[in-house]
């Protein structure tokens, strides 16, 4: 987890003002009414893939205790995104959001949030999170490379809550 | 882009308390950065 950190200004004699000193964290601290959700696949022998090409999943939403594709109105603020492979391969995960379920299915992607590369794992933090839009659907792209059959853990981190706060 | 298949995975999706396990997921092929 990354934390920018800037330093608190001195000017004047006295104590410092600590409430100027401003810090953002990709791993947010989770208040009273705020729920973390974590989400969670490990895949096993998937076939093996020849870049560009990449195995593409749904995001699922839990709501109650039903999952469903399309984004609920209580918006998750996804933050974290991962992909671990169990060797040194090349390895390599994007974000993109659909405007409905019948975009997901004809491949119109509405929007790219973030891609990583990397050897063993890639991951990419959304410094400010994303917070899904209601009835949108979410899917993780994702690959590893050794030209082998493969096994992959791919992880999103989010919030529920506090989210309508922002901006 | 290639059809749904469906695979046999571990997943889970938490939130707070609440848990949820899956054992198969769709998923399909297509292109990084297709169509940009």
């Amino acid at each position: 987890m990354s934390v920018q950190r800037f330093d608190v200004e001195v000017t004047g004699v006295g104590w410092k003002d600590y409430s100027q000193d401003v810090q953002i964290s990709t791993a947010p601290f989770i208040r009273g009414r705020q729920l973390r959700v974590f989400h969670s696949t490990r895949y096993s022998n998937l076939a093996a893939l020849t870049w560009p090409d990449a195995y593409e999943a749904i995001v699922g939403f839990l709501v109650d205790t039903t999952l469903q594709n399309a984004a609920p109105l209580r918006p998750y603020l996804f933050y974290l995104i991962s992909a671990v492979a169990d060797r040194n391969a090349l390895v390599a995960i994007s974000f993109v959001r659909y405007n409905s379920y019948a975009d997901y299915l004809s491949g119109v992607i509405a929007e790219y949030l973030g891609t990583a590369y990397g050897y063993g794992k890639a991951v990419f933090e959304l410094v400010k999170g994303v917070a899904a839009q209601h009835g949108s659907v979410y899917s993780v792209l994702f690959g590893e490379y050794s030209g082998d059959v493969f096994n992959l853990h791919v992880t999103l981190h989010a919030l529920i809550g506090g989210v309508e706060e922002i901006e | 882009m290639s059809e749904e298949t469906e695979v046999k995975v571990e997943g889970q999706i938490s939130v707070g308390n609440k848990q949820v396990k899956f054992e198969r997921q769709k998923i399909r092929k297509r292109k990084l950065r297709e169509g940009k």
